[in-house]
């Protein structure tokens, strides 16, 4: 059986065997969360406020609490995984944490796209046959799902 | 109890500060939604709270069936941190007391 295009590699790690066009598309999602995060608009962006749930549903006061202390954090560490991706872009070979920046960033790059498109336990390719824009943030969508989950297989805990 | 005299002694005060009703213990919720993994969502609890690969992934079928589930306990100041790390990771985790 062919090798898995994402697996543990030996020693540690995880090795990266991806094909040209979908190091491409990871890429190019990954500047495009780096222009969102760094975009004025993005406090309103109900994409980005995804990736921020409301730790305090029932107490506005605790949620504000909470996103001041933990806010700044939570979008250094994003802007850092993306920042590895954009430095192992080319690798065929990833530490555990620079996996780990992988895999944030995509599965982030899922949730915004998902967001964006009203993604739904039952959305399918046919849902967006009549608008091309949102059919090939579909496509992104369902490559970055392959991926991620491949990420999961080669980094989950045996046993 | 004896009834020797003995010298006061510092006595460390509880930090109630962050956590007026400490009494009460609090719980981390994991939401369903539709975007997430099923198998990411089992590999983060596995992740963040060691949970085994079986335990974990009957929390996210709880999550995925039920439409939530309580992933942890503990004092507020503790949830909040699993609740922070569950952001990072992207999914829908919120807290309250457990009453």
């Amino acid at each position: 059986m062919a090798r898995d295009p994402i697996g543990p590699a030996r020693g540690g790690g995880v090795s990266l065997l991806l094909p040209r066009d979908v190091r491409a598309t990871i890429t190019s999602v990954a500047r495009g969360l780096l222009q969102l995060y760094e975009s004025e608009s993005a406090a309103d962006d109900p994409a980005v406020a995804r990736l921020s749930p409301t730790a305090y549903p029932d107490d506005p006061l605790a949620n504000i609490r909470f996103d001041g202390s933990v806010g700044d954090e939570l979008r250094r560490g994003r802007l850092d995984a993306i920042a590895v991706v954009e430095r192992t872009s080319d690798a065929t070979r990833l530490t555990a944490d620079e996996a780990q920046a992988w895999l944030r960033t995509l599965n982030d790059a899922r949730l915004v796209l998902g967001t964006r498109l009203n993604v739904t336990e039952e959305t399918g390719e046919g849902d967006f046959a009549a608008d091309p824009a949102a059919a090939d943030s579909y496509e992104t969508y369902v490559v970055l799902s392959v991926v991620v989950e491949m990420f999961v297989r080669a980094l989950e805990p045996t046993g | 109890m004896s009834d020797t005299a003995v010298a006061p002694v510092e006595v460390e005060r509880p930090d109630v500060e962050d956590d007026l009703d400490a009494d009460v213990p609090w719980i981390v919720i994991v939401w369903n939604d539709p975007i997430n993994l099923m198998s990411y969502v089992t590999y983060v609890f596995q992740k963040l709270f060691g949970f085994s690969h079986d335990r974990a992934q009957k929390l996210m079928w709880d999550v995925h069936t039920k439409g939530k589930a309580v992933v942890a306990n503990g004092s507020q100041s503790e949830c909040e941190g699993h609740v922070a790390r569950l952001h990072a990771h992207g999914l829908w985790a919120t807290l309250q007391k457990d009453r």
